[in-house]
């Protein structure tokens, strides 16, 4: 019944100030006009809806010749309950209610403000595309779809949240992408449309998660924010994942040496790129093994330091009052307190808070006899090498910690053991079903020439699966 | 399975750590020098120079003490733990840098002094090993003006001039392997006060020849060169010989590099041992002038300084036959060519022949080097 359908919808968004109602005659007939006027453009409802059903509205007698002769607009549907009427009106369409006869015509009139196209923050480039994704989903699939003309580019919608109803996309080459890649992806965003407790689905964090390796500290799923890599990742065969509201998109399956791959070895001359890449390699190293092996040998195996440089440590560590483990441990803590103080605090003063942090209290805390040179030398370099490999620093701290500790226990043997348990946490991960460390662990098939250096893009520019794989 | 694997090689490495332990290196004594001595008793003497930081009060950086103790006891491990009980911090020797024998000590025999060190794990086998003419408690006393540590200054001196031809240089390691093998004969570098400066100046003085662990001789300056350019060292160093142009005066040449092949035939009576040395050389200097250009002074020069090259080895070797000293350690390589054949008296039945070929580079004139 149609009046029954506009008390439904008035009785469904009381109280919501910007659901506007335009109550229009035709024949003996009323027509609601119901919209958010925060979502929609008001100006198209009242040029392309109101106007042309006042003006021509009268020559026809029937529903379907309005929706087919009358409304100029791009998508027109006919709603199918009363349900449907309010996620319509929700969803920032416009619904035009026939009162008597139990009809209604959802028009797409989005119209809502939304940000610019900016420079992505966290990927930034000496030389590439500048483009970053915006918290509009169509504007996103359009940077995607421009980049992608193909027709094999299939990009499938999910709604998820049921009070957010939030749109998910997938995106894939149908015929680069694996079928059973394809298949764990929808089937595990399916998986958490039905069982996914909380009710509302704000960005993809919630898919993330679910499609994630649980229990380290490690991504198993990656993440841009910039198209053009988004696109390449499609086009390698990988799935990517976007949600309307984020203006991030999750790849799926992650590997390990993607921490180390930027856009700029790709834009830059190979051999400047494959000298960043192999630094960042080195610097991930470092970050990770230094302070392990540090702590191992100045307090277990002093033979194996230069004597020179080690009696300088001993002159330098003279006066600390408390073991060298302590101190390492006290200082690395304080350095990601300084870290985490300068990404939190407004843009302007989190640079100035870090040189303060490192310069002047690295300064006071060696003066007052707290740490020694050294080890605000070791762990200076551990902080700043782990920021050349930025995906991986809180993987990077975790195991820092582990590694120090049983260097402190057992010396080098006990480095040793942490190495080993290092590399087998990171062999035993999986993503999407695909070993993390691949291709490494994958070498009848190894075509993957982007590992530690990259080689010619025509040659690494393909399908990065093959059948067995 | 995984848990259990862990699990093990937790326990099996905690296990295994052995003799290390966590220790913090501004709590320690690191030793860079011992000195080793016995007295007329047979008792051990041993002198430790150690390295101690120290923070006082209003400091922004440590600083470095040199610390001297002396121990005693019957044997070397009584003497360290003598030592340990005069210390207020534990004594790592792990960076021991070296190993200093009173003559009175290695005349009596290094067998119960050096024991010790080859089983103790920690200490490093790279440990340079000096012989020390003189009293002890002078060696201990002496400030070296550039460089605090004896132990480090005499590290340094043998890493960078123990290349030179006229310095012998002997690390632990080395002296362990030849004090088993062959004729069982290592040559230990003498050091003593300088006679100039006895108070701020260690020299060189030639070497000591070690047999079975008993200091029985010495060699000279000029007859360690000879041993090192025998031994195949050559490195670094200058050959004088005199100036063909001008009597009563000299040339030197600067040794740019040499090898020497040493090849052993026993005809089960007799042992023919062939050298051939080949050393390149540089005109450094020339007292008054000399023209290199002119091929007969070339060869003069050539042939003089192969004479004196020559003069010098068979020095050596006529010295070693007469003492029946076998410093080259021929019997060892002996055991290796003829699997084991071990010859008593060796050196009375060595024939040596030295083949010596002296280039000298340089073709440039020099008229007048004053």
């Amino acid at each position: 019944m149609g009046v029954s359908y506009i008390e439904y919808v008035r009785e469904r968004l009381n109280n919501t100030f910007d659901v506007k109602y335009r109550e229009l005659k035709w024949h003996d007939n009323n027509i609601y006009i119901v919209y958010i006027e925060s979502l929609c453009d008001s100006k198209f409802i009242s040029e392309y809806i109101i106007a042309p059903i006042m003006t021509r509205g009268e020559e026809y007698h029937n529903v379907d010749d309005i929706k087919e002769r009358v409304i100029v607009s791009n998508s027109i549907e006919e709603a199918k309950g009363k349900e449907e009427i309010i996620t319509s009106i929700l969803t920032a369409n416009a619904v035009i209610i026939f009162d008597d006869i139990n009809r209604c015509l959802c028009c797409e009139v989005k119209g809502f403000p939304k940000r610019s196209i900016d420079i992505p923050i966290t990927e930034t480039v000496i030389k590439g595309p500048r483009e970053g994704f915006s918290e509009n989903i169509q504007d996103n699939i359009s940077a995607i779809r421009r980049r992608i003309k193909s027709a094999n580019l299939k990009i499938e919608s999910v709604i998820l949240g049921k009070e957010s109803k939030t749109t998910v996309a997938i995106f894939y080459m149908e015929d680069k992408a694996p079928e059973k890649l394809i298949k764990t992806v929808r089937d595990k965003i399916n998986d958490i449309s039905r069982n996914f407790k909380d009710e509302f689905i704000f960005d993809i964090s919630s898919i993330e998660e679910g499609l994630r390796n649980k229990g380290t500290p490690f991504d198993t799923i990656g993440y841009t924010e910039k198209p053009d890599v988004a696109a390449s990742k499609i086009s390698e065969g990988r799935v990517l994942v976007m949600a309307d509201g984020g203006s991030f998109a999750i790849t799926a399956p992650y590997f390990f040496i993607e921490n180390f791959q930027t856009t700029d070895d790709y834009t830059l001359n190979k051999f400047m790129a494959n000298m960043a890449r192999f630094l960042r390699w080195f610097s991930f190293g470092i970050s990770t093994l230094l302070p392990g092996i540090y702590i191992a040998l100045v307090t277990y195996h002093f033979k194996l330091v230069p004597s020179t440089f080690l009696l300088r440590m001993a002159v330098f560590r003279a006066g600390v009052p408390v073991p060298t483990v302590v101190e390492l441990l006290y200082m690395i803590i304080f350095f990601q307190i300084i870290r985490e103080a300068g990404v939190r605090l407004p843009q302007p003063i989190g640079p100035t808070l870090s040189i303060v942090g490192a310069l002047i209290l690295g300064d006071a805390a060696v003066n007052s006899g707290l740490a020694s040179q050294v080890t605000v030398v070791v762990v200076a370099i551990t902080s700043i090498a782990s920021y050349l490999v930025p995906k991986v620093y809180v993987a990077i701290f975790t195991w820092n910690i582990l590694i120090i500790i049983f260097s402190a226990s057992l010396g080098l043997p006990g480095f040793y053991i942490s190495f080993v348990l290092f590399v087998s946490h990171l062999a035993s991960l999986t993503s999407c079903g695909y070993p993390y460390l691949y291709p490494l662990g994958t070498l009848k098939s190894f075509k993957y020439k982007d590992v530690i250096f990259r080689g010619d893009l025509d040659k690494i520019s393909s399908n990065i699966f093959s059948e067995e794989d | 399975m995984k848990k259990l694997i862990c699990i093990f090689m937790i326990i099996a490495t905690t296990l295994n750590v052995g003799c290390f332990n966590y220790r913090d290196m501004n709590k320690l004594l690191f030793s860079l020098a011992a000195i080793l001595d016995v007295d007329t008793s047979g008792d051990i003497i041993l002198y430790g120079e150690f390295f101690k930081t120290h923070r006082y009060g209003e400091e922004k950086m440590g600083r470095e003490d040199r610390v001297i103790i002396k121990g005693r006891g019957e044997t070397l491990l009584d003497a360290f733990y003598d030592i340990n009980t005069l210390t207020g911090s534990p004594v790592a020797y792990d960076v021991n840098r070296v190993l200093i024998y009173t003559e009175r000590a290695a005349r009596a025999g290094m067998d119960v002094l050096v024991d010790s060190s080859l089983r103790n794990q920690r200490p490093t086998l790279r440990e340079f090993m000096f012989i020390y003419c003189g009293n002890p408690e002078d060696l201990v006393n002496i400030q070296i003006r550039d460089e605090n540590f004896i132990g480090l200054f005499l590290d340094n001196s043998m890493i960078y001039q123990g290349k030179l031809l006229n310095i012998a240089r002997l690390r632990l390691d080395e002296y362990s392997n030849n004090r088993l093998m062959g004729s069982r004969v290592n040559i230990m570098p003498i050091i003593k006060t300088s006679e100039e400066s006895k108070r701020d100046r260690l020299e060189f003085s030639g070497a000591a020849i070690i047999s079975d662990d008993k200091m029985i001789g010495k060699i000279e300056k000029d007859e360690v060169e000879a041993y090192k350019i025998l031994m195949n060292d050559i490195k670094l160093g200058d050959i004088t010989t005199i100036n063909p142009m001008n009597e009563g005066k000299v040339i030197s040449l600067d040794i740019l590099k040499g090898s020497t092949k040493k090849s052993l035939k026993y005809n089960g009576d007799r042992i023919k041992c062939d050298f051939k040395i080949n050393v390149k050389s540089s005109l450094e200097e020339a007292q008054k002038s000399i023209t290199l250009t002119d091929d007969n002074i070339r060869k003069q020069v050539k042939e003089s300084a192969e004479k004196t090259v020559k003069d010098r080895c068979e020095n050596l070797l006529r010295k070693c036959k007469e003492e029946s000293i076998d410093i080259l350690n021929i019997q060892r390589e002996l055991e290796v060519e003829y699997h084991g054949l071990n010859i008593e008296n060796i050196m009375d039945k060595v024939d040596f022949n030295l083949d010596i070929n002296i280039d000298i580079e340089g073709s440039q004139v020099i008229n007048d080097s004053k």
